[in-house]
């Protein structure tokens, strides 16, 4: 299946290949997780603060739909 | 240490010894506890009894980086409460290197007449005449100020709206570039200032004497950790200066918690559009700065200029608060005309975050369609002219929602929200109803609490725990505005080594042991008399209430309302 991933913050910095902000087209299994999709654009775990799916938070463990727009948005805090 | 005390009345300006009750303490702790000392809290906010105070941080002047808060505090006439509003820049460290404490600004100038504070060098105080500074813009009002006291002159001031006595006018402060985009812009206290024929507070960045610290090694070593870690965490070290607090807009937006249209969604379609990551992207290829110092002793540098597609400046310190309020809450994916709004605001001396309430209030009666920045930057200039429709404006959501007898005002003590919805991080629900301050989100900031994500173990959406967590982070950031850290600073203070740090700085500089004990008691007797003071001036439990619309409209996406019971409400702060 083909899912649209974007990455905000300075993870764009941390993934190994070319990011543009229309983000990465990427070709999973069926039945993939965020958890699946983190390890496979190569970054740490601990640097995704929030993920979602289609706009949605979404948890590790979550599985990604066909044609999905996941995000991947670094830690925060703030004031 | 000294206080500077300023009668308008009678244009007397008086030096006095920093008084037992007030050693050891600053920032937003001797605002609030002079004011709660000093002024009759029925009084008139507008009046000639309420008095204007202005504290630099305890830190402030120091060697600990991002020490340069200066709290503002007064009775509000926005809230009719006690406030407390700080802001960064260059003031705080310059009337700390001066060796002020305080500058308590009593009385009022006869009418028509309008004065400055001016401090030189050496410390020498006088209250000069500041008619020909009358109407001017905050921008103008620097430019001239400067011509006539010199570049190295740090400027607090208020605009137009704050000589009309505008309920949501601001105070504005110079940057390191000498630029007034740093404000002390909730509560009103632009007003206060206005009503006292306080034009300008001018101060030499040349002061020399050093803070009083009783065991300098100690303390030096432990503002070097501090510094360390700030600069080793990843949201303060390269978050901050590369995206600024804008890098918040995705996140909260995915939380279903970034106030859309008048908070009728917590979503907003046009987020990316806004986003901190689109505005450096926007900045960077236009040759602007995204990443720049505001205020002294900054380390982090979350600041940036925004510029035009020319190249041209439009507006410094673009931050996440004001593009929430001037984009989401207005309907507004325009990041152009959202720079042009901050800038305007600035300029003429109004709260980005009040004001942006009040286009939204409007916005939602009907006055315009939710995405008309057109009609938002007609409406902030009017603010400016005077006309009906802009003095609405400047006096807030409270007043507009009065106006057009329109019920959805998200205020509470008539101060409007923060760029965070309380129904998916009931946190905030807890902090905007019972902080003194009205809807505020500086006050007690739980939103990485509320976010399982961030670590956090209370469930946003859900009531439990809620209360608790609110009274301690409110508890703590009354000490921290305290000693006057910058919020974004606070990654400094993650961890018990964190806070030790700051406990040993305490002991340094006071001479004496000081541990955790002493940091949650330095907050509960600021929040004491702030509580104190609302409750002469007439505060109930009732007050410590959010609007009915954060209670029985449904917030999409998460469709979730505030479920925390009035019950626990009042149980937040039960001293
Ligand atoms: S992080 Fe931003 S607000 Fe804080 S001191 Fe630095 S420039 Fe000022």
């Amino acid at each position: 299946m083909n899912i649209t991933l974007k990455l905000y913050g300075t993870l764009p910095d941390h993934y190994q290949g070319p990011y543009d902000s229309s983000g990465l087209k990427i070709d999973l299994v069926d039945g993939a997780t965020i958890a699946d999709l983190a390890d496979a654009t190569g970054i740490a775990r601990q640097r995704i603060g929030l993920a979602s799916i289609n706009g949605r938070l979404a948890k590790a463990e979550d599985t990604i739909p066909d044609h999905a727009e996941v995000k991947f948005m670094p830690s925060l805090a703030g004031g | 240490m000294k206080f500077l005390r300023v009668n308008l009345t009678n244009q007397k300006v008086v030096w006095e010894d920093c008084q037992e009750i007030y050693q050891g303490l600053g920032g937003r702790a001797l605002t609030s506890i002079v004011v709660s000392n000093e002024v009759p809290a029925p009084s008139d906010a507008l009046g000639i009894d309420n008095k204007l105070v202005f504290a630099p941080g305890y830190f402030a002047g120091t060697t600990l980086v991002n020490t340069s808060r200066l709290s503002v505090g007064a009775k509000s006439p926005l809230t009719g409460g006690i406030k407390e509003s700080n802001v960064g820049g260059t003031v705080a460290f310059s009337l700390a290197r001066l060796g002020i404490a305080a500058i308590v600004v009593e009385g009022k100038a006869p009418e028509g007449r309008w004065f400055l504070i001016h401090i030189d060098k050496t410390g020498v105080a006088s209250l000069d005449s500041a008619d020909d500074l009358k109407t001017l813009r905050t921008y103008a009002c620097v430019e001239k100020t400067q011509k006539r006291y010199g570049q190295d002159t740090s400027v607090t001031c208020i605009g137009p709206a704050g000589e009309m006595q505008l309920l949501s006018a601001s105070i504005q402060s110079t940057d390191l570039d000498g630029r007034p985009c740093r404000a002390a812009g909730r509560g009103g206290l632009g007003a206060v200032m206005g009503g006292k024929g306080l034009k300008a507070l001018v101060v030499s960045t040349r002061g020399k004497v050093p803070p009083e610290i009783v065991k300098q090694d100690e303390f030096k070593a432990a503002a070097k950790a501090y510094a360390q870690a700030v600069l080793a965490d990843e949201f303060s070290g390269e978050l901050l200066p590369k995206f600024g607090s804008a890098v918040l807009v995705e996140p909260i937006n995915a939380a279903g918690a970034f106030p859309t249209n008048n908070a009728r969604m917590g979503q907003f379609t046009g987020a990316e559009k806004i986003s901190g990551e689109t505005m450096a992207a926007t900045i960077e290829a236009r040759g602007g700065k995204t990443t720049h110092k505001g205020c002294s002793q900054c380390v982090i540098n979350c600041s940036n200029e925004y510029v035009t597609e020319s190249g041209d400046y439009v507006t410094s310190s673009l931050e996440y608060e004001t593009i929430w309020a001037m984009g989401g809450m207005i309907g507004n994916d325009d990041l152009d005309a959202i720079a042009r709004l901050d800038f305007l605001c600035d300029d003429i001396g109004i709260d980005t975050i009040n004001t942006g309430n009040a286009l939204a209030v409007a916005f939602d009666a009907g006055y315009a369609e939710f995405g008309d920045s057109a009609a938002a930057i007609r409406l902030v200039e009017e603010v400016a002219t005077g006309t009906d429709m802009g003095t609405l404006i400047g006096n807030g959501p409270a007043a507009v929602g009065k106006h057009f007898k329109h019920d959805r005002v998200p205020t509470v003590k008539n101060q409007g929200m923060a760029a965070y919805d309380p129904r998916p991080l009931q946190g905030m629900a807890v902090t905007y109803a019972t902080s003194p301050m009205g809807m505020d989100h500086t006050a007690g900031w739980v939103v990485d609490k509320n976010l399982e994500a961030f670590g956090g173990t209370v469930d946003g959406r859900k009531p439990d725990g809620q209360v608790e967590l609110s009274r301690n982070t409110q508890i703590h950031m009354a000490a921290v505005d305290t000693v006057g850290i910058c919020d974004f600073a606070q990654s400094g203070l993650a961890g018990e080594q964190g806070m030790g740090t700051v406990y040993t700085m305490m002991g340094a500089k006071l001479g004496k042991d000081f541990s955790g004990d002493d940091w949650t008691k330095l907050g509960i007797r600021v929040i004491k008399a702030e509580l104190e003071f609302n409750r002469r001036a007439g505060f109930t439990n009732a007050d410590d209430r959010l609007p009915a619309m954060f209670y029985n409209e449904p917030l999409p996406p998460y469709n979730v309302v505030v479920q925390v019971s009035d019950e626990d409400m009042d149980s937040t702060f039960d001293f």
